[in-house]
């Protein structure tokens, strides 16, 4: 993350594996649009290796991913193995269909914050215009 | 939080038409309505009010629950779990990878084993689940519907072959719908409209030449419910879909009545939560499609007309993991939906389903919520007690009205295949706007976005259900050794013979998919040799190169 970068905030939004349900990622990443953020959603099936060569490729601020299918904890896993790996150091935000109890063991790997199905985008939006904030000096 | 008292400003609003709720409905509301005409006695032309005279008191609605997670034997025990407290008909769900047709020691599939659903990847794997079952006495509904379908359905078929079961005498039903995978998430396993024809077709024509009891196509409105899609889309898209699964099969020389008298639908044109508006979906799509029958084939058949329909209401869009309890209220409503619109059969899920996949205490309680409807309520007493209700015979008509003028605009650029663009669209529109109104809170979700003063995300009492750990594994560790053990030559040998009928794109390839299933081939090996045949790549996925030379 470099401060005071100039310009708006660049999020890339994915889904990972094999759970094609991505009604949720495709909203919030259209709200998120509307209220000026830049978002690219990468759409279902992918891999950890693509979101992060994106993630560099489009230089982006942060990397949200979203989940429904129960299969979170191992994706996430991989997904914070190989952005060490590859250092990527942007939040890494987790959405969807997340039982209450591994919301803890979500942020103990390293995600930055997580919203369940249901949050009010108003949240969303809150925590985004912080990271701005934080990224781009901008307090516009 | 959205502001206090947004609710009082979402009173009157229809979330699924553009226009308000009326105060009053009355009996103008009614003008032009003919009940003889337009609305029919139970059990006649066109079918309003149900296609049994007597509803429910002849039959009651049978109960579907949806299962399968984990190992075929953790599914096993599901369906004996349920069956022993009363679910009559399980329905069968593959896991995520087997979906999307890949095997699970796919590179991509390995956290999809056993999620969502139980892994198919060979013919080992559906011996195992219905190792003991008696498969001739016990219907079981499948709900395969990309194209594995054949693959799955040919490896039920072998297992009945070699119990040297008499398979005209099967009942159950196979969902065999891959158009709507589009907008349910399952795009790469249904990518080709004329391989996905093709293949669903293929189904259809094996059952009805040799399963006459067998409900081989339940077109499915889940997508567009989904969507938020107001209830004459959902109804005239589904329908839609039906119309070209019904001229594909006569493309095959079969009639109309064939492929009609054996389709049924799953889902209403509502979300259940939205009680008036389910009711009179189901009401209205039965009418609809007996219109259809007889004012464009001129089928009057009553086999055909009669569109028997799953209610599906209460599946997991309109459920919400904040205080998770809440959600046996909104099944509740649903499932009662479903039934005041007359279905055939019912699934309700757990109230656990926007956190994870059932655990046995929600999954009964499902079951209980039917149960006490059923046994309690008095709601099955008679046939379609709603009728004659100013509101829902105006909705009813309103939804048929709507339907009708989605299924015209459907046939007019050609059918699904010349109307996708536009129906990604409306399906997009429909996603934002009902989707949207939730998050901003302008439609109101009890201890969701009102009511929920302490914003602890899912609080509640509810312990997430997990795949016990160590079964993706098992099952990756199994299918390689079946590659290794099984007659590798007899694999090439039917695939081979596969291959090349696929491409000569003539025959059914049901018979061939079998000789490849006996052989232990698997789904991916299957599928992707098909796809290849067409020209397409092997792997939808990008990731595997075909073992095989043609």
């Amino acid at each position: 993350m470099v401060l005071g970068k100039p310009g708006k905030l660049r999020i890339i939004t994915a889904k990972l594996g094999l759970d094609g349900h991505d009604i949720g990622v495709r909203v919030v990443s259209q709200m998120l649009r509307e209220s000026g953020f830049e978002v690219i959603y990468l759409g279902p099936f992918q891999t950890a290796e693509k979101v992060i060569a994106s993630c560099i490729q489009e230089d982006v601020d942060a990397v949200a991913l979203s989940f429904l299918g129960g299969d979170h904890l191992p994706h996430v896993k991989t997904m914070v193995e190989q952005m060490k790996a590859n250092h990527l150091n942007i939040p890494l935000i987790v959405g969807g269909v997340i039982p209450r109890e591994d919301i803890p063991r979500l942020k103990e790997m390293g995600v930055d914050e997580v919203f369940t199905a249901g949050t009010p985008i108003d949240k969303i939006l809150a925590y985004f215009r912080d990271m701005e904030v934080k990224v781009t000096g901008d307090q516009n | 939080m959205t502001e206090k008292l947004s609710w009082e400003k979402a009173q009157g609003k229809s979330w699924a038409f553009h226009e308000p709720i009326k105060e009053k409905y009355g009996p103008r509301d009614m003008e032009g309505i003919d009940y003889e005409r337009d609305i029919g006695e139970p059990g006649r032309y066109p079918y309003t009010r149900g296609i049994y005279p007597s509803g429910y008191r002849s039959r009651l609605w049978t109960m579907r629950p949806i299962m399968a997670y984990g190992s075929p034997e953790d599914t096993r025990d599901r369906i004996e779990f349920l069956s022993k407290e009363g679910a009559t008909t399980p329905q069968i769900v593959p896991d995520i990878a087997t979906v999307n047709v890949l095997d699970s020691d796919h590179p991509l599939a390995r956290h999809g084993v056993g999620m969502q659903g139980m892994p198919f990847s060979s013919l080992r794997d559906m011996e195992r689940l219905l190792d003991g079952i008696p498969i001739e006495k016990r219907n079981f509904n499948l709900v395969f519907n990309t194209c594995v379908t054949p693959i799955l359905f040919s490896q039920y078929l072998v297992v009945a072959e070699r119990r040297r079961l008499d398979i005209s005498k099967f009942r159950g039903t196979i969902s065999n719908e891959p158009l709507k995978s589009r907008w349910s998430g399952y795009e790469a396993a249904a990518r080709y409209f004329d391989l996905a024809m093709k293949l669903s077709g293929d189904v259809s024509e094996y059952c009805i030449r040799n399963m006459p009891l067998y409900t081989c196509l339940n077109i499915n409105t889940s997508d567009a419910v989904s969507a938020g899609a107001s209830p004459g889309f959902v109804m005239g898209k589904t329908l839609a879909i039906g119309l070209e699964h019904i001229r594909e099969a006569v493309r095959r020389g079969l009639k109309v009545e064939d492929l009609a008298s054996r389709m049924a639908m799953v889902g209403a044109g509502g979300t259940g939560i939205n009680f008036f508006e389910t009711v009179a979906s189901v009401r209205a799509a039965r009418k609809v499609w007996a219109r259809i029958m007889k004012e464009k084939f001129n089928v009057e058949d009553p086999r055909a007309s009669r569109l028997r329909i799953g209610g599906l209401s209460t599946w997991g869009i309109a459920l919400y993991p904040q205080e998770p309890l809440n959600n046996i209220v909104r099944l509740t409503i649903g499932a009662m939906a479903d039934i005041m619109g007359g279905v055939q059969s019912l699934a309700v899920v757990g109230y656990d389903e926007p956190i994870a996949i059932p655990t046995e205490e929600s999954h009964r309680m499902s079951l209980r919520i039917q149960q006490i409807l059923a046994f309690e309520s008095g709601i099955a007493d008679t046939v379609d007690p709603l009728a004659g209700s100013y509101y829902v015979e105006a909705l009813t008509r309103k939804i048929e009205d709507e339907a009708m003028a989605v299924i015209e605009k459907i046939e007019g650029m050609g059918g699904i295949g010349g109307a996708i663009k536009w129906l990604d669209q409306e399906m997009e529109k429909a996603v934002q706007k009902s989707q949207q109104e939730i998050l901003k809170g302008e439609r109101p979700i009890v201890g969701v976005n009102i009511f929920n003063l302490h914003d602890e995300g899912n609080k509640g009492v509810v312990t997430a259900f997990k795949v016990p750990p160590g079964v993706a594994e098992k099952q990756i560790n199994a299918l390689k050794e079946l590659r290794q053990t099984r007659d590798n030559n007899k694999v090439v040998e039917a695939i081979e013979k596969l291959y090349e009928k696929a491409q000569k794109k003539q025959e059914n390839l049901i018979p061939y998919i079998k000789e490849a299933v006996k052989a232990y081939a698997t789904i991916g090996e299957i599928y992707g040799t098909i796809q290849e045949a067409y020209g397409y790549p092997y792997d939808a996925f990008g990731m595997l190169q075909s073992p095989f030379k043609h």
